[in-house]
């Protein structure tokens, strides 16, 4: 088998160096097979494209046959010479175009050539150039044609546009031409007015049928002067190269073109370089050509517009029903195109104020905004309109209408709107139509919820944020409004309300927590409660007694009824009563939620030096104490004290906001997470310097940080990575007494940077094989090492999936074990792009080293299940 | 010599700071770059990249690198142009975080005329379905060698190989390729 293949190798590598060679039955098959794949490569990366034309000079007439005499070059073009030639036999003057490929390459081109001009030579119609013979001479095929004596459209155009009445009688001449070819299965592909001959008689003709398909293949062979030809009558689905659209309907268009070229005198779309005439046929209507030209008769511009339909489909259905409206023109009939209606004028106005950054929801908005100066239908028209729609089931016209509709309404006409507007979103397939507007709505009822539709929204909404923000996430120091923030966390709680998959939900609550982060950014607090944590519960009295007495209860819970039992106590003017429920009140919160006060720092920002309780537990609490003391001051809670914190070690950057992140609790509580109900840490903002104070009732606390959050400019993005906080020496448990207890300074100092070595950035990799390795860091007792893996869609984001423990600064993936190893197999699959950070501890699982970027890597082969051996 | 090719005659006017002629440069290389770009995919990067996306990064990697590029023959450029592409997907990440992406006006399609982009569109449609369904270390030593023009010794270190085994893969790759052409061809008549 190797030997064979060397042997091959070696045959190849001979043919490839220009020798010939003798090929053994054997590998006959292979070897062609290969030398085929290698033409198809090289045709398609060789194809260098030549830019001078031959010099007339290079030309010489071609040997023809004895029948014919050359008389002289009629001109030249991308598929070769053209000569006017007399035939002698039927005494005629006859027009021979002569292909001259220069190269023996191109042989099978010819040949191709050859046979399909022979299938259109049967073609014959009045306004066809017909062909009459083909041959070949001296490897020079050529063939004869009708001599038409004139000039072409493009040459009479050049004098003027036509009259209507002119344009119109040499166009029906055109088109029944183009037809005839379409009834016999031939698609011209390539009309222009360079391919349409005028004689002295004003008569039409159209040429080079399908011919210039096969020439053309390849752009060396004779790209005279035409090279970076403009491709100004192409199709958009010629542009786009999409081959299985072309067809009658690519030919229609062309013919729309014509018919605009005639009757203005120039091209529907003109630019100065090929790629923005490209862009204008893929994105951009044509003017007006009533505005060109207001004495243009509308059918005729209705009939043009109606052939450049951007999709093949909308286009007339066949030559014949364009020659209908011709025909209906000329009779003063009405025609069976309509004019566009306005929602597609919208769409219109749109492309043809085409900017390259619209996005498809942009032009949505656009049309629904534009559209208003277009049309001067009232709103009632409108909403009836769009009922009617929605009545017969055309959901999306309605919606279209209703869009309309809600830009002409006044505020409570579109309140009254709303209804439909939920009904056309709920029931419409257009999802980025249903999310538009969804989203008008939601400015006026932001809790109004659009079902499954909310997800979508709230993605849209976070997009256009991130796409606003300079940083490409949503920005916490971006200065703006922050409506539509608001608007985002609204509908992600809307979202959340619903039954959505676990993965999803918790990318949401994610989400949420980061747009909360954000939104709470300009207030001296960062929390995540959700809203019911500090709503007191209702209820009759027992039912609220017996819910503080309830053992099973969360003590937050428990502690917010007894308050709520107070204050209906304190209403039915019981005291002593409402007395003994804030007492129990106080004992239930305390020693899961000590904090009275708001935090006070010394960063030098009024807003974040207040002593007033800012969180709403923390109001709470506040409340809880004023309550106690109005019904019996004696009881009061005397609470005046708390802790101080204090930095030292590496200063802060100026633009970064650090918070740590305190848990405190009464040291009988064993776990924190059985008193409250959700995570309620307090940060305690710390500064370069200053002080800090948190406000905490007296008590016996447990003390920890659990770590801290922080807000930084994109500058100190490299500090913030390495930074690390140390609070070891922080005694774990503290008293507080109605004094500021201040302690030790919490130590700031930064990781040392973590080289990784190999595989490099960006490698392609075979798991099987690859070795992991990074610079050691000295005090490193052990590493960890994060992977992860890439997904694009529908954002890109990366998925950490496994971390292994390692003591050598390297890993291989082979030599894991069994749990790390399958973790690995599960996620790093062949075509993944995955990730792979360090982190270096040291003895006491300090972290001393981190890399800063995560390396890339593409897997091109997964690790195999089984290890191998 | 009688013929200058355009693509460098392009060059040197886009070298001259012609915008015009660097997309024009640009755009008569761009089906062949989605050929590469799609292949270089593979299956599972394509379900979630557009490579039409790429291919606009691309355009814009080379805008900004464009002075670093040498002429050296009429291949020079795809093959530059290659290279780019393939370091941009090695990152896809890099190249995917949002923000810094920036969304570019790119020349699209050849401007050589309606028939020749048809014509054209059905060869490289051919090529491309075949090499999408070759084995990745076959269609990674083609596109190596033949896209971004690296010697047998230049990919042998890249795919971790001795240059000997890869002129072997080769020879073993494009038989494989000239079957997956021709069983396409006898699909599709």
């Amino acid at each position: 088998m190797t030997e064979t293949n060397n042997d091959l190798q070696e045959l190849l590598e001979r043919h490839a160096a220009g020798e010939s060679v003798d090929v053994p039955n054997s590998l006959v098959a292979d070897f062609q097979q290969a030398v085929a794949a290698d033409a198809a490569l090289r045709d398609l990366l060789d194809r260098t494209v030549i830019a001078q034309p031959l010099t007339v000079d290079e030309r010489t007439p071609p040997q023809l046959p004895g029948d014919y005499t050359i008389e002289r070059e009629l001109g030249h073009g991308g598929m070769g010479v053209v000569y006017l030639a007399r035939q002698k036999s039927l005494q005629r003057e006859i027009a021979i175009k002569v292909l001259r490929p220069s190269h023996q390459k191109f042989r099978n081109l010819v040949d191709r050539f050859l046979y399909e001009a022979q299938h259109l030579g049967k073609l014959r119609h009045p306004h066809i150039v017909a062909i009459h013979e083909i041959g070949d001479a001296d490897g020079e095929p050529y063939f004869t044609m009708d001599y038409i004596a004139g000039e072409s459209l493009t040459e009479r155009l050049r004098r003027g546009p036509l009259s209507p009445t002119q344009a119109v009688e040499l166009f029906k001449q055109v088109a029944t031409g183009v037809q005839h070819a379409h009834k016999h299965g031939v698609v011209h592909r390539d009309l222009k007015p360079a391919n349409i001959l005028l004689n002295h008689q004003g008569e039409a003709f159209v040429t080079d049928f399908g011919l210039a398909r096969q020439m053309q293949q390849d752009s060396s062979l004779t790209q005279t002067g035409e090279v970076l030809g403009t491709p100004q009558y192409m199709a958009p689905e010629q542009a786009r190269g999409e081959t299985s659209l072309v067809g009658e309907a690519t030919d229609i268009h062309a013919l729309g073109l014509i018919l605009f070229e005639m009757l203005s005198g120039r091209p529907a779309f003109e630019a100065s370089s090929p790629a923005d005439v490209l862009v204008k046929v893929l994105h951009q209507e044509p003017e007006s050509l009533r505005r060109l030209d207001n004495r243009i008769p509308r059918d005729l511009d209705t009939i043009c517009l109606k052939c450049l339909q951007k999709n093949p489909t909308a286009r007339y259905a066949s030559v014949g029903a364009l020659l209908e409206d011709i025909r209906r023109y000329e009779a003063g009939e009405p025609l069976q195109a309509q004019r566009p209606s306005w929602l597609s004028l919208a769409a219109r106005w749109c492309r043809r104020h085409w900017k390259p950054a619209a996005a498809a929801v942009m032009a949505a908005t656009l049309a629904i905004l534009l559209v208003g100066p277009m049309f001067d239908r009232s709103y009632e028209e409108l909403v009836a309109w769009g009922d009617e729609e929605l009545a017969t089931g055309d959901t999306e016209t309605a919606a279209q209408v209703y869009a309309r509709a809600w830009n002409k309404g006044t505020e409570s006409e579109q309140r009254e709107l709303i209804g439909r507007i939920r009904q056309v979103c709920r029931t419409s397939d257009d999802p980025a139509l249903a999310v538009e507007l969804a989203l008008n709505v939601i400015t006026l009822d932001p809790t109004l919820s659009f079902g499954e539709l909310d997800v979508l929204i709230a993605q849209t909404l976070i997009t256009r944020e991130r796409a606003a923000s300079p940083s490409g996430s949503i920005d916490i120091f971006h200065e703006r409004p922050r409506e539509s923030l608001e608007l985002v966390r609204q509908r992600l709680e809307l979202a959340l309300q619903r039954d959505v998959p676990d993965a999803r939900r918790l990318e949401l609550e994610e989400t949420l927590s980061a747009v909360k982060l954000v939104l709470d950014a300009g207030r001296p607090n960062i929390r995540y409660a959700p809203d019911f944590l500090h709503k007191l519960p209702t209820g009759t009295l027992e039912e609220l007694q017996a819910l503080a007495g309830d053992d099973s209860q969360p003590s937050w819970n428990r502690g917010k009824a007894a308050i709520a039992t107070g204050q209906l106590l304190e209403q039915n003017g019981d005291i002593s009563g409402a007395t003994r429920s804030y007492r129990q009140a106080v004992e239930l919160l305390r020693p899961v939620y000590p904090y009275y006060s708001g935090v006070r720092s010394q960063l030098g920002k009024g807003m974040l030096n207040t002593g007033a309780a800012d969180a709403e537990e923390c109001q709470l609490i506040a409340g809880l104490l004023a309550d106690l003391r109005r019904v019996s001051p004696g009881d009061a809670v005397s609470a005046s004290g708390g802790v101080t914190i204090t930095l030292d070690g590496v200063p802060l950057p100026s633009d970064v906001v650090l918070a740590l992140r305190l848990e405190l609790c009464d040291p009988q509580i064993a776990s924190l997470d059985a008193g409250l109900p959700y995570q309620l840490p307090r940060l305690a903002l710390a500064a370069n310097g200053g002080e800090s104070t948190i406000g905490i009732l007296p008590g016996n606390y447990r003390l920890k940080v659990s770590g801290h959050q922080a807000r930084w400019g994109t500058e100190s993005a490299r500090f913030m990575r390495l930074l690390q906080i140390d609070t070891n020496h922080w005694t774990s448990e503290v008293t507080i007494t109605n004094e500021f207890l201040k302690l030790p300074p919490a130590r700031l100092w930064l990781a040392e940077e973590l080289t990784l070595t190999t595989p490099a950035n960006g490698a392609a990799i075979n798991l099987d094989e690859a070795e992991f390795s990074w610079r050691e860091v000295a005090g490193a007792s052990y590493y960890q090492v994060r992977f992860e893996y890439t997904t694009e869609s529908p954002h890109p984001k990366s998925t950490m999936f496994a971390v292994i423990r390692t003591t050598e600064p390297s890993l291989r993936p082979d030599n894991l074990a069994a749990a790390d190893r399958q973790a690995l197999t599960e996620n790093l699959l062949t075509g993944r792009t995955g990730g792979w950070s360090v982190e270096a501890f040291d003895a006491d699982d300090r972290r001393i080293g981190l890399s800063l970027d995560t390396h890339r890597f593409v897997v091109t082969k997964e690790l195999s299940h089984e290890q191998v051996p | 010599m009688p013929h200058e090719s355009i693509t460098h005659e392009l060059w040197k006017r886009a070298k001259e700071g012609d915008k015009a002629a660097f997309d024009q440069l640009f755009s008569i290389h761009t089906e062949r770059l989605l050929v590469f770009i799609s292949a270089k995919m593979g299956g599972r990067l394509r379900e979630r990249i557009e490579p039409q996306d790429v291919l606009q990064d691309a355009y814009a990697a080379a805008f900004q690198g464009f002075q670093q590029f040498d002429y050296t023959d009429d291949g020079a450029y795809l093959r530059w142009m290659c290279r780019i592409i393939d370091n941009r997907l090695r990152d896809t990440n890099d190249y995917f975080a949002a923000a810094k992406r920036q969304i570019h006006e790119i020349p699209r399609s050849a401007p050589t005329g309606p028939v020749t982009a048809f014509a054209r569109a059905e060869n490289r449609e051919r090529l491309q379905a075949a090499l999408v369904l070759l084995s990745d270390e076959h269609r990674e030593v083609i596109l190596l060698r033949y896209f971004q023009g690296l010697t047998s010794d230049e990919a042998a270190e890249r795919m971790q190989r001795s240059a000997g085994a890869i002129r072997n893969l080769l020879s073993r790759a494009l038989v494989e390729l000239g079957k997956q052409m021709k069983s396409n061809e006898e699909s599709h008549p």
